[in-house]
């Protein structure tokens, strides 16, 4: 072992136990000796530099960083420090760069976003420090994990882009303006819920069955009225609807509770509504067959429902059936099962204080006014008023699948039957 | 009942289970439940004790009662599953064993014991959609209604859990309701005939310009204005090489004057025009054993083509669930907003034709709107955009 060496192992002996004993000044003397013997000796480069700059000498703290950088700069904490020292020098400059070393070693170091965008802030670039706390509130975990130190520059970095996009999407709704006056309504509306996305008015829905998932089909809240022309005759007979279903009221026979999961089954979203007759259905059509005694009370409904594209699913679909939601109930948001299937609403008897959300988009139902949406994006529905609301419901096959991949899921479902030896059942 | 009474005979009754004495167990502790004083701690012991004497159903009877007083506790759910699988009933079973996996998954801690169970639980529930699998697979091949249908298959190995959905993830900007689909079928592009008529002409310019030293740059360059996460692997790497005939919506027109037929054969592309952003055309650049990890693009209003032109043996190309071998002179059409990678297990250079076009569900007033969009952001920021193909 060489002479230097020796004198290096002994000093760092020293330090260790100058440490230990609390003895600061001593350590401080020692780590100027280890540089001394050793001048890129990271653990002395960090000691003296963290001591200069808590005693106010930038630039001694400023060397020991611009040195423990150069010799190993894959730890951003490194980069962090000096950046902080470039801070306290007003070097505006030096700070980015360190920054920018800091988040090339890691780039997603908290400590490294948040400096940057706050750097940014202060020298007026509005923009980029948009950016940079959008960068900051994106990578952070959420608050109550969060390490105490960081947690009001994350906060402040989301309230700094939600501001930013407020007013970045007021911009914009003033530069398109034109536009959309020139293409009228209807034409771009997909391209307004874009932008309401882009800049955090409303966010992105998917399908989330929780059964059978369709690849290749859009996810669509309310489908265009146009591809189910069947529902004309719905709509224009929806008087005749109502007078059956207001007949099978009065007879007060036939209704069961919408939600009729086994008392002893977890189910979780469902508690509350589980076996409530707040929510509950007169079944036309249940499990792919008519309910017979049902059916006969209403023939014209029957007759109506004939003409629909229905899947054909045994055990399962279709289904069809008046919803009577009760005053003052709520469905809480609930995703159906697969997207293979849409749903129909012909609403029947609507009180004031009603509402149906899917997705970003909160309808009214209007008796004579039917509507088609995909079950499987969050859905909810509401009767606030004090009386009920009746809807006819029921299942058609999604219209973008061909005439083969109906057979082909047709097929599935039945195969699914022989297998388990029953019709339909929870799973599917 | 007493409270006291209550108390002693409970203490009895679960000092008779824990010493096997579990006749004496059942008679007493029943005496509590029949007096309407048994809560779902003492409806399990008097389960557990039914189990071991082998009497299942009042076992079940038992368990089901303490899952009515406490539906959401896991030990009753993991109690009932392993009753209806004791007795034969596997699809029950697998159904409150999934019940338990999935309330397990919201508490914060699990007890080491129960640890095990769930553990078990896992494998009950897919030993038994392994075998549904199987059977349902078996029944629909017998049913010879042969699945033909891509998509179709595709949901089958969704629903069985070998894969899962693949969405479109675009890293800027979402454009709703547009289907979630990998390829597309290139006869829906009335342009990609007469290109691939091209092909031999195109694949004679790149070999040109492989062949001079220094063209091409890497595809994705560090770019210290934005964060760059998950891609490192990507940035600044020289297997992955770009030469642009358009970049950003500029023709470059050095690049350019080295390929000219390459460009007038693009001339009759509908390329995605996007003022400072688009079209971009260029040649990319696989290396030998070259992998591209997987990523997602920046925006679902564009596909993104491919004209192969030398595709050694051993190349592969994956979007979402689907992975394909480039084909000279075949063009295909895909989303990049959906998860896709590359590689070249070859010892050979790999060369395409990459270039952009409009999502053909976008009608002119939503391209247009899309194009106003853009031109806002860039006159608000007063930076140019940061984009990428």
């Amino acid at each position: 072992m060489t002479a230097p060496t020796q004198q290096l192992l002994a000093l760092e002996g020293e330090v260790e136990r100058a440490i230990r004993s609390g003895r600061e000044s001593d350590a401080a003397r020692l780590w100027t000796q280890i540089l001394a013997l050793a001048p890129s000796h990271t653990a002395a480069l960090t000691a003296v530099g963290q001591r200069a700059f808590r005693s106010g000498d930038l630039i001694t703290a400023r060397a020991a960083f611009d040195r423990l950088v150069a010799v190993e700069g894959r730890d951003p904490l490194h980069w962090t420090n000096l950046a902080l020292i470039c801070q306290q020098q007003a070097d505006a400059s030096g700070e980015e760069a360190a920054i920018g070393g800091a988040l090339t070693a890691d780039p997603s170091d908290l400590l490294g976003l948040i400096l940057r965008a706050e750097l940014f802030d202060r020298l007026g670039k509005r923009h980029q420090a948009a950016a940079a706390f959008g960068a900051v509130a994106t990578v952070a975990p959420p608050l109550a994990r969060l390490a105490a130190q960081f947690r009001p520059a994350v906060e402040r970095a989301r309230a700094y882009r939600d501001q930013y996009d407020h007013e970045f999407g007021t911009f914009l709704d003033e530069q398109l303006a034109s536009i959309y006056a020139e293409f009228g309504a209807g034409s771009v509306d997909r391209f307004r819920d874009s932008l309401d996305m882009l800049v955090g008015r409303k966010r992105r829905y998917d399908s989330r069955p929780a059964i059978l998932y369709y690849p290749g089909l859009p996810t669509i809240e309310f489908f265009d009225r146009a591809l189910f022309p069947w529902l004309d005759a719905f709509e224009a007979d929806t008087p005749a609807i109502a007078e059956e279903f207001r007949s099978v009221l009065r007879a007060d026979a036939g209704f069961e509770p919408y939600i009729n999961y086994a008392s002893d089954v977890p189910v979780n979203q469902w508690a509350e509504l589980n076996h409530n007759p707040s929510w509950s259905a007169f079944h036309l059509l249940k499990d792919g067959l008519p309910v017979t005694n049902n059916a006969a009370t209403c023939p014209r409904t029957m007759q109506l429902l004939a003409t629909v594209p229905a899947p054909d699913q045994p055990g399962r679909s279709p289904a069809a059936m008046f919803s009577l939601l009760r005053p003052h109930t709520r469905i809480p948001p609930h995703t159906g099962v697969s997207n293979v299937r849409l749903v129909t609403h012909v609403p029947l008897i609507v009180p004031e204080g009603c509402g149906f959300r899917v997705g970003n988009t909160t309808r009214r139902w209007t008796p004579g006014q039917a509507w088609v949406f995909d079950d499987t994006i969050e859905h909810e529905a509401w009767n606030d008023s004090a009386q009920q609301r009746a809807v006819l419901i029921f299942d058609v096959w999604h219209p973008q699948l061909a005439l083969e991949e109906r057979a082909l899921i047709t097929a599935l479902m039945r195969s699914i039957n022989v297998f388990t030896g029953e019709l339909g059942g929870a799973e599917l | 009942m007493q409270a006291d009474e209550v108390s002693v005979l409970v203490q009895r009754g679960v000092a008779a289970f824990r010493q096997g004495n579990t006749a004496d167990a059942i008679a007493v502790l029943s005496k509590v439940v029949d007096a309407g004083r048994g809560d779902a701690s003492l409806l399990m012991v008097l389960a557990a004790a039914y189990r071991r004497e082998r009497r299942l159903e009042p076992a079940l009877e038992k368990a089901s009662h303490a899952l009515r007083l406490e539906p959401t506790n896991l030990q009753a759910v993991l109690l009932n599953a392993d009753l209806l699988a004791d007795s034969g009933q596997t699809r029950g079973a697998a159904s409150y064993y999934l019940a338990a996996l999935k309330l397990a998954s919201t508490l914060e801690t699990i007890p080491d014991a129960v640890q095990a169970d769930l553990t078990r639980a896992q494998a009950f529930c897919n030993e038994q959609t392994s075998l549904t699998e199987r059977n349902v697979r078996a029944a629909l091949a017998r049913a010879a209604t042969v699945a033909t249908s891509e998509r179709f298959r595709e949901s089958l190995d969704i629903m069985f859990g070998t894969t899962k959905p693949y969405l479109q993830q675009p890293k800027h900007y979402f454009f709703p309701d547009l289907p979630h689909r990998a390829f597309y079928d290139p006869s829906q592009f009335d342009w990609v005939v007469a290109l691939e008529q091209h092909t031999d002409a195109i694949r004679e310019e790149v070999r040109a310009l492989l062949v001079t030293p220094d063209l091409f740059n890497p595809y994705v360059e560090r770019n210290l204005r934005r964060p760059q996460f998950g891609i490192d692997r990507m940035v600044n790497n020289p297997e992955w090489s770009a030469f642009y005939l358009w970049k950003h919506g500029e023709l470059i027109a050095e690049n350019a004057a080295r390929c000219p037929r390459t460009v007038a054969a693009m001339q009759a592309v509908p390329l995605t025009q996007m003022p400072a952003r688009s079209p971009s055309v260029l040649f990319s650049i696989m290396q030998p054993n070259a992998h591209i990890p997987a990523h997602h693009g920046m925006i679902n209003t564009r596909l993104i083509a491919h004209l192969p032109l030398m595709v050694p043996a051993g190349c592969e190309f994956r979007v979402g669930n689907h992975t394909r071998p480039w084909q000279e002179g075949k063009v295909w059409i895909f989303d990049d907003t959906i998860e896709h990678e590359a590689w070249n297990r070859s010892n050979q250079t790999r060369a395409i034709l990459l270039f952009e076009v409009w999502r053909p569900e976008l009608s002119i007033a939503e391209c247009d709107a899309i194009n106003s969009l853009f031109s806002a952001i860039d006159a608000q920021s007063g930076q140019p955009p940061v984009w990428e193909i």
